[in-house]
């Protein structure tokens, strides 16, 4: 079962100042969900359905982390990963999917992004990470 | 006893004689090769022959009419049998053409080499015979009559294959699509219980709470079938293999075990591990492992009445050479005529009983091809009424590195 934010003892940086995180699924549901957790985890958070709008989302709201559904319309997101991390290196990219493409993970790893999250996944998993990223 | 060539007392050259038999002389010696179209006309065979006097003009006649056979003279003006053979037979589009070189006795050596280069077989002009010439004709006819079968049937076999191997990426593909396309919306119909169940989207009572975790693991459940599923359909096309990486085993079944021991209690049974410890590390999938355990002991729990109990051990082989993990139960049992069956694919309990349909049949069939893969056994013991004890083995040395494709990796749960 899911834990809350509290439990997960997030950064005295998650806490001082909202991260900004660039939650990108063209699952509305999955988005609506992530946006709920991730908020609840004082996570400053900005949704997109496809790769476009979410790399003018990036533009305006500069986030510090994204989590990236693999199969979008447009370009995918890896070719998204490559433009978020182009835009600010220090990104911290987690990539979420309900595919099985035992490549994926090699392909993540070629853009130096561990996580790859099956969906569907416990979201305390996810928060736990999200976490990491920032300690 | 038959010799390779003998089919009876009459060749197919014999039995398909509604045409004549047509062959091809190839002789620069013009007086040779009257006499062996004479010879031809005395085999007692309905034969049309031609003659011409060079290699060239033979590949040129072989371009225009369909033969049968091709007697062609090992020292021609233009060049040798051995050259002259394949040229022949590729002028004719018939890689199969029997062409049968003739030659002096001096020559054998030579006439070797183009036996090497294609020729069907060689006659000695000094033994030529009618019906030297008949048997030699026949079984070279009968050869590559043979040998035209068997490409025929080689070349539909590399179809069939072909097209199998079609179809079992388009099964792959369709798996992946009704994989990902379920596992979509279960993300989200998980999540939102979660969210509930976390209290994020606003306060629950205990019962709604208790009710959106019984929701949590239905979806849980389902996930796992869809996983099982796709899996299953994975190693049948041999496309599972192995993350092997050294690890505590002791440490992994406590694991899984108490992962399962909400399950348990929510069936009213009581699930005990007997875990030798201090046991040196073992090179396995972690992943795969797990997935074995939860089926096995998911499978006891269910089969188990409440009250009932589950017990998992972990001891050594006596020969050291193993370990060995049982998952034994109160259970119901199997009856002995089933027995040998419940690892196969598709296998379900016996038709009838609703509380115990549920499952998709590939989960033994899974734990069993799991354990294949480590290089261990998988067995299975029951007595109707007493129980079923379900064990495996799991060889100490390590699994081949090289089974493990890193390509075929699954990405793991962080």
């Amino acid at each position: 079962m899911s834990v809350t934010a509290e439990q997960l003892n997030l950064s005295p940086a998650v806490a001082a100042a909202p991260l900004s995180l660039l939650i990108v699924d063209d699952h509305g549901p999955i988005r609506r969900a992530l946006t709920a957790r991730c908020e609840h985890a004082g996570y400053r958070v900005t949704t997109a359905s496809d790769s476009g709008t979410a790399l003018a989302a990036a533009l305006h709201a500069a986030p510090q982390a994204a989590v990236l559904d693999i199969n979008l319309p447009g370009l995918n997101g890896f070719e998204l990963a490559e433009r978020l991390l182009a835009l600010n290196p220090q990104c911290q990219i987690t990539f979420v999917t309900a595919s099985q493409d035992p490549q994926f993970k090699e392909r993540a790893e070629a853009l130096g992004v561990r996580a790859v999250l099956r969906k569907p996944f416990d979201s305390a998993a996810l928060l736990e990470h999200l976490s990491t990223c920032f300690r | 006893m038959l010799s390779l060539w003998d089919f009876g007392s009459q060749s197919r050259l014999v039995r398909s004689a509604q045409r004549p038999v047509r062959i091809l002389v190839v002789d620069d010696d013009q007086a040779d090769a009257l006499l062996c179209k004479a010879l031809l006309e005395r085999t007692g065979l309905a034969i049309e022959v031609d003659m011409h006097l060079s290699g060239i003009d033979g590949i040129a006649a072989a371009e225009l009419t369909p033969y049968d056979s091709v007697l062609l003279d090992f020292h021609l003006p233009d060049g040798t049998a051995a050259g002259f053979t394949d040229r022949i037979k590729v002028a004719a589009g018939d890689p199969c053409l029997p062409v049968i070189v003739m030659s002096g006795r001096s020559d054998e050596d030579t006439v070797l080499d183009a036996i090497h280069h294609g020729a069907a077989d060689y006659l000695p002009k000094d033994r030529m015979t009618p019906a030297a010439l008949r048997r030699t004709l026949e079984n070279a006819i009968e050869k590559s009559t043979l040998e035209r079968e068997v490409t025929v049937h080689r070349t539909g076999l590399i179809a069939a294959n072909e097209e199998l191997r079609r179809q079992n990426r388009e099964i792959q593909s369709f798996y992946h699509t009704v994989s990902h396309e379920l596992k979509t919306p279960l993300t989200a119909i998980r999540e939102f219980n979660a969210l509930l169940y976390d209290g994020i989207l606003g306060p629950v009572n205990a019962d709604q709470r208790e009710a959106l975790q019984t929701s949590v693991q239905c979806c849980d459940q389902l996930t796992r079938m869809v996983n099982d599923l796709f899996d299953a359909a994975r190693i049948e096309t041999g496309k599972v293999s192995l993350d092997v990486r050294e690890l505590d085993i002791t440490e992994l079944l406590r694991q899984e075990v108490e992962i399962m021991q909400s399950t348990a209690r929510n069936a009213n049974v009581e699930l005990v591990a007997k875990l030798e410890g201090s046991l040196p590390a073992l090179r396995v999938d972690q992943n795969r492992i797990a997935q074995l355990i939860f089926n096995l002991v998911g499978n006891a729990i269910k089969f188990t009445p409440a009250g009932g109990r589950v017990e998992v051990r972990l001891e050594r082989c006596p020969e050291l050479s193993c370990y060995r993990v049982s998952v034994s139960d109160s259970g119901c049992g199997i009856p002995k005529e089933q027995l040998h069956r419940v690892f196969d694919r598709l296998y379900q309990v016996a038709e009838g009983d609703e509380t115990l349909s549920a499952g998709l049949g590939v989960g033994l069939y899974l734990c069993r091809q799991i354990v294949v893969l480590h290089g261990g056994e998988i067995f299975a013991d029951s007595e109707l009424g007493a129980g079923s004890t379900f064990s495996f083995t799991l060889p100490t040395a390590t699994v081949a590195v090289s089974a493990v494709s890193a390509q075929d990796q699954v990405a793991r749960l962080l």
